[in-house]
Protein backbone atom coordinates (compact mmCIF):
# COMPACT_ATOMS: atom_id res chain seq x y z
CA UNK A 1 0.00 0.00 0.00
CA UNK A 2 1.39 3.39 -0.97
CA UNK A 3 1.94 5.88 1.83
CA UNK A 4 1.41 9.63 1.40
CA UNK A 5 5.17 10.13 1.61
CA UNK A 6 5.64 7.81 -1.37
CA UNK A 7 3.10 9.81 -3.36
CA UNK A 8 5.20 12.94 -2.94
CA UNK A 9 8.34 11.02 -3.95
CA UNK A 10 6.75 9.58 -7.07
CA UNK A 11 4.77 12.63 -8.18
CA UNK A 12 7.18 13.52 -11.00
CA UNK A 13 7.20 10.01 -12.36
CA UNK A 14 3.38 10.13 -12.33
CA UNK A 15 2.96 13.46 -14.08
CA UNK A 16 5.69 12.66 -16.62
CA UNK A 17 3.80 9.51 -17.61
CA UNK A 18 6.68 7.24 -16.66
CA UNK A 19 4.82 4.72 -14.53
CA UNK A 20 3.93 1.21 -15.51
CA UNK A 21 0.29 0.16 -15.54
CA UNK A 22 0.14 -1.29 -12.01
CA UNK A 23 2.19 1.48 -10.44
CA UNK A 24 -0.05 4.08 -12.03
CA UNK A 25 -3.19 2.26 -10.90
CA UNK A 26 -1.98 2.13 -7.28
CA UNK A 27 -1.01 5.78 -7.43
CA UNK A 28 -4.42 6.81 -8.77
CA UNK A 29 -6.25 4.69 -6.22
CA UNK A 30 -4.39 6.48 -3.44
CA UNK A 31 -5.32 9.87 -4.95
CA UNK A 32 -8.96 8.82 -5.17
CA UNK A 33 -9.00 8.05 -1.45
CA UNK A 34 -6.68 10.74 -0.02
CA UNK A 35 -7.65 14.38 -0.41
CA UNK A 36 -4.31 15.62 0.95
CA UNK A 37 -2.34 13.79 -1.69
CA UNK A 38 -4.79 14.78 -4.41
CA UNK A 39 -4.21 18.36 -3.34
CA UNK A 40 -0.45 17.85 -3.26
CA UNK A 41 -0.37 16.54 -6.82
CA UNK A 42 -2.68 19.34 -8.03
CA UNK A 43 -0.49 21.97 -6.39
CA UNK A 44 2.69 20.31 -7.63
CA UNK A 45 1.40 20.47 -11.21
CA UNK A 46 0.11 24.01 -10.74
CA UNK A 47 3.60 25.11 -9.67
CA UNK A 48 5.09 23.89 -12.93
CA UNK A 49 2.28 25.54 -14.91
CA UNK A 50 2.98 28.83 -13.13
CA UNK A 51 6.64 28.80 -14.15
CA UNK A 52 5.66 28.12 -17.75
CA UNK A 53 3.48 31.21 -17.74
CA UNK A 54 6.17 33.58 -16.49
CA UNK A 55 7.52 35.90 -19.15
CA UNK A 56 11.07 34.61 -19.40
CA UNK A 57 13.89 34.25 -21.86
CA UNK A 58 12.93 37.13 -24.07
CA UNK A 59 15.98 37.97 -26.11
CA UNK A 60 16.78 41.49 -27.32
CA UNK A 61 17.78 42.00 -30.90
CA UNK A 62 21.04 43.52 -29.58
CA UNK A 63 22.19 40.19 -28.24
CA UNK A 64 21.48 38.44 -31.51
CA UNK A 65 23.41 41.13 -33.42
CA UNK A 66 26.33 40.96 -30.99
CA UNK A 67 26.47 37.18 -31.46
CA UNK A 68 26.47 37.42 -35.24
CA UNK A 69 29.24 40.04 -35.13
CA UNK A 70 31.28 37.83 -32.86
CA UNK A 71 30.87 34.82 -35.14
CA UNK A 72 31.78 36.92 -38.18
CA UNK A 73 34.89 38.28 -36.42
CA UNK A 74 36.01 34.77 -35.51
CA UNK A 75 36.11 33.62 -39.14
CA UNK B 1 6.71 23.43 -30.26
CA UNK B 2 8.36 20.18 -31.27
CA UNK B 3 6.86 20.56 -34.73
CA UNK B 4 8.16 24.04 -35.27
CA UNK B 5 11.63 22.92 -34.18
CA UNK B 6 11.51 20.00 -36.61
CA UNK B 7 10.37 22.44 -39.28
CA UNK B 8 13.18 24.89 -38.52
CA UNK B 9 15.71 22.11 -38.66
CA UNK B 10 14.59 20.40 -41.83
CA UNK B 11 14.27 23.73 -43.64
CA UNK B 12 17.55 25.21 -42.45
CA UNK B 13 19.85 22.25 -42.14
CA UNK B 14 20.96 21.78 -45.78
CA UNK B 15 21.84 25.48 -46.02
CA UNK B 16 23.47 25.52 -42.60
CA UNK B 17 25.83 22.77 -43.59
CA UNK B 18 27.07 25.11 -46.31
CA UNK B 19 27.41 27.88 -43.70
CA UNK B 20 24.71 30.00 -45.34
CA UNK B 21 24.56 33.25 -43.40
CA UNK B 22 20.80 33.95 -43.52
CA UNK B 23 20.00 30.47 -42.26
CA UNK B 24 22.57 30.82 -39.52
CA UNK B 25 20.94 34.09 -38.39
CA UNK B 26 17.57 32.35 -38.18
CA UNK B 27 19.12 29.59 -36.14
CA UNK B 28 20.60 32.06 -33.67
CA UNK B 29 17.23 33.78 -33.26
CA UNK B 30 15.45 30.47 -32.74
CA UNK B 31 17.72 29.03 -30.07
CA UNK B 32 19.37 31.95 -28.28
CA UNK B 33 16.69 32.09 -25.54
CA UNK B 34 16.85 28.46 -24.45
CA UNK B 35 20.66 28.48 -24.68
CA UNK B 36 20.78 31.53 -22.45
CA UNK B 37 18.52 29.89 -19.88
CA UNK B 38 20.73 26.79 -19.87
CA UNK B 39 23.97 28.78 -19.62
CA UNK B 40 22.52 30.94 -16.86
CA UNK B 41 21.59 27.89 -14.82
CA UNK B 42 25.18 26.63 -14.92
CA UNK B 43 27.35 29.78 -14.79
CA UNK B 44 24.93 32.40 -13.44
CA UNK B 45 23.48 35.56 -14.92
CA UNK B 46 26.64 37.67 -15.21
CA UNK B 47 28.53 35.69 -17.85
CA UNK B 48 25.69 33.67 -19.41
CA UNK B 49 25.52 35.82 -22.56
CA UNK B 50 29.24 35.53 -23.06
CA UNK B 51 29.05 31.76 -22.78
CA UNK B 52 26.22 31.63 -25.32
CA UNK B 53 28.15 33.80 -27.78
CA UNK B 54 31.22 31.64 -27.38
CA UNK B 55 29.06 28.57 -27.95
CA UNK B 56 27.79 30.09 -31.21
CA UNK B 57 31.34 30.55 -32.44
CA UNK B 58 31.99 26.85 -31.75
CA UNK B 59 28.68 25.87 -33.35
CA UNK B 60 29.44 27.85 -36.50
CA UNK B 61 32.81 26.14 -36.86
CA UNK B 62 31.46 22.68 -36.15
CA UNK B 63 28.30 22.90 -38.29
CA UNK B 64 29.78 21.44 -41.48
CA UNK B 65 30.67 18.37 -39.41
CA UNK B 66 27.18 17.97 -37.87
CA UNK B 67 26.23 14.35 -38.42
CA UNK B 68 22.62 14.41 -37.31
CA UNK B 69 23.03 11.72 -34.68
CA UNK B 70 20.88 13.87 -32.39
CA UNK B 71 18.55 16.72 -33.31
CA UNK B 72 20.27 19.97 -34.13
CA UNK B 73 18.70 21.51 -31.02
CA UNK B 74 20.14 18.84 -28.72
CA UNK B 75 23.54 19.17 -30.37
CA UNK B 76 23.49 22.96 -29.93
CA UNK B 77 22.43 22.71 -26.29
CA UNK B 78 25.15 20.15 -25.59
CA UNK B 79 27.79 22.50 -26.98
CA UNK B 80 26.31 25.29 -24.83
CA UNK B 81 26.39 23.15 -21.67
CA UNK B 82 29.98 22.10 -22.35
CA UNK B 83 31.02 25.69 -22.97
CA UNK B 84 29.41 26.68 -19.66
CA UNK B 85 31.08 23.84 -17.73
CA UNK B 86 34.49 24.65 -19.25
CA UNK B 87 34.00 28.24 -18.24
CA UNK B 88 33.19 27.23 -14.67
CA UNK B 89 36.33 25.13 -14.50
CA UNK B 90 38.46 27.97 -15.88
CA UNK B 91 37.20 30.31 -13.22
CA UNK B 92 37.97 27.48 -10.82
CA UNK B 93 34.65 27.89 -9.17
CA UNK B 94 34.25 24.66 -7.39
CA UNK B 95 30.58 24.08 -7.94
CA UNK B 96 30.17 20.35 -8.02
CA UNK B 97 28.02 19.80 -11.07
CA UNK B 98 26.41 16.68 -9.76
CA UNK B 99 25.90 17.87 -6.26
CA UNK B 100 23.05 16.40 -4.26
CA UNK B 101 21.90 18.32 -1.27
CA UNK B 102 20.08 16.54 1.47
CA UNK B 103 18.11 17.61 4.50
CA UNK B 104 17.18 21.21 5.18
CA UNK B 105 16.52 22.16 1.58
CA UNK B 106 13.68 19.73 1.15
CA UNK B 107 10.40 21.54 1.90
CA UNK B 108 8.71 18.19 2.52
CA UNK B 109 11.13 17.35 5.30
CA UNK B 110 9.24 16.88 8.57
CA UNK B 111 5.83 16.93 6.92
CA UNK B 112 5.02 13.27 7.55
CA UNK B 113 4.33 11.05 10.56
CA UNK B 114 6.54 8.01 11.02
CA UNK B 115 3.86 5.86 9.38
CA UNK B 116 4.20 7.90 6.15
CA UNK B 117 0.90 9.81 6.45
CA UNK B 118 0.70 13.58 6.30
CA UNK B 119 1.46 15.43 9.51
CA UNK B 120 1.22 18.85 7.88
CA UNK B 121 -0.84 18.38 4.72
CA UNK B 122 -0.74 20.90 1.90
CA UNK B 123 -3.25 23.74 1.81
CA UNK B 124 -5.43 24.38 -1.16
CA UNK B 125 -3.93 27.16 -3.26
CA UNK B 126 -5.04 26.68 -6.71
CA UNK B 127 -8.84 26.75 -6.88
CA UNK B 128 -8.66 29.57 -9.38
CA UNK B 129 -5.83 28.03 -11.33
CA UNK B 130 -2.21 29.02 -11.92
CA UNK B 131 -3.14 32.12 -13.90
CA UNK B 132 -4.90 33.87 -11.00
CA UNK B 133 -2.11 33.02 -8.56
CA UNK B 134 0.26 34.95 -10.81
CA UNK B 135 -1.86 38.12 -10.70
CA UNK B 136 0.22 38.98 -7.67
CA UNK B 137 3.49 40.00 -9.31
CA UNK B 138 5.45 39.27 -6.18
CA UNK B 139 4.52 35.63 -6.62
CA UNK B 140 6.09 35.66 -10.09
CA UNK B 141 9.20 37.38 -8.71
CA UNK B 142 9.42 34.81 -5.94
CA UNK B 143 9.23 31.92 -8.40
CA UNK B 144 11.91 33.53 -10.55
CA UNK B 145 14.10 34.01 -7.49
CA UNK B 146 13.59 30.40 -6.41
CA UNK B 147 14.50 29.04 -9.83
CA UNK B 148 17.61 31.18 -10.04
CA UNK B 149 18.81 29.89 -6.69
CA UNK B 150 18.38 26.19 -7.33
CA UNK B 151 21.63 24.19 -7.52
CA UNK B 152 23.09 24.42 -11.03
CA UNK B 153 22.17 21.02 -12.39
CA UNK B 154 18.66 21.06 -10.91
CA UNK B 155 18.09 24.37 -12.62
CA UNK B 156 19.51 23.11 -15.90
CA UNK B 157 17.35 19.97 -15.95
CA UNK B 158 14.23 21.96 -15.02
CA UNK B 159 14.89 24.54 -17.76
CA UNK B 160 15.41 21.85 -20.37
CA UNK B 161 12.53 19.57 -19.41
CA UNK B 162 9.74 21.76 -18.13
CA UNK B 163 10.47 24.96 -20.03
CA UNK B 164 12.42 23.80 -23.07
CA UNK B 165 10.46 20.61 -23.78
CA UNK B 166 13.52 18.34 -24.10
CA UNK B 167 13.07 14.62 -23.38
CA UNK B 168 15.04 12.80 -20.69
CA UNK B 169 17.18 11.12 -23.37
CA UNK B 170 18.03 14.50 -24.82
CA UNK B 171 18.79 15.96 -21.39
CA UNK B 172 21.21 13.12 -20.59
CA UNK B 173 22.96 13.80 -23.88
CA UNK B 174 23.10 17.58 -23.33
CA UNK B 175 24.29 17.54 -19.73
CA UNK B 176 26.22 14.27 -19.69
CA UNK B 177 24.33 12.83 -16.75
CA UNK B 178 22.62 9.49 -16.21
CA UNK B 179 18.92 9.16 -16.75
CA UNK B 180 18.21 8.36 -13.09
CA UNK B 181 20.26 11.39 -12.10
CA UNK B 182 18.23 13.61 -14.45
CA UNK B 183 14.96 12.35 -12.96
CA UNK B 184 16.11 12.93 -9.37
CA UNK B 185 17.34 16.45 -10.18
CA UNK B 186 14.08 17.35 -11.91
CA UNK B 187 11.97 16.09 -9.01
CA UNK B 188 14.07 18.03 -6.49
CA UNK B 189 13.69 21.21 -8.50
CA UNK B 190 9.92 20.78 -8.71
CA UNK B 191 9.62 20.02 -4.98
CA UNK B 192 11.60 23.17 -4.12
CA UNK B 193 9.32 25.17 -6.36
CA UNK B 194 6.23 23.65 -4.77
CA UNK B 195 7.60 24.42 -1.30
CA UNK B 196 8.35 28.03 -2.13
CA UNK B 197 4.97 28.71 -3.72
CA UNK B 198 3.24 27.12 -0.74
CA UNK B 199 5.33 29.24 1.62
CA UNK B 200 4.43 32.38 -0.32
CA UNK B 201 0.75 31.47 -0.29
CA UNK B 202 0.79 31.03 3.47
CA UNK B 203 2.97 33.95 4.52
CA UNK B 204 2.97 36.43 1.63
CA UNK B 205 6.75 36.33 1.84
CA UNK B 206 9.29 34.73 -0.42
Amino acid sequence: MLKCKHITEQASSYIDGEMGFMQRLKFRMHLALCKHCKRFVDNFKAGIEMVKRLPRNQVDKDKIDATLRRVRDSK
Amino acid sequence: MANSIAAIESELLPKLLEQDETSFNKLVEAYYGIMLALARSIVGEAIADEVVQEAWVSIYRALPKFEGRSSLKTWILRITANEAKTRLRKESRTISLDQFEEGGDNPLFGRFHDDGHWQKPPNSWQEDGPESLLINHEMGDCIEFTLNHLPAMQQAVFELKDLGGSSFDEICNILDISSSNARVLLHRARVSLFGKIEHFQETGEC
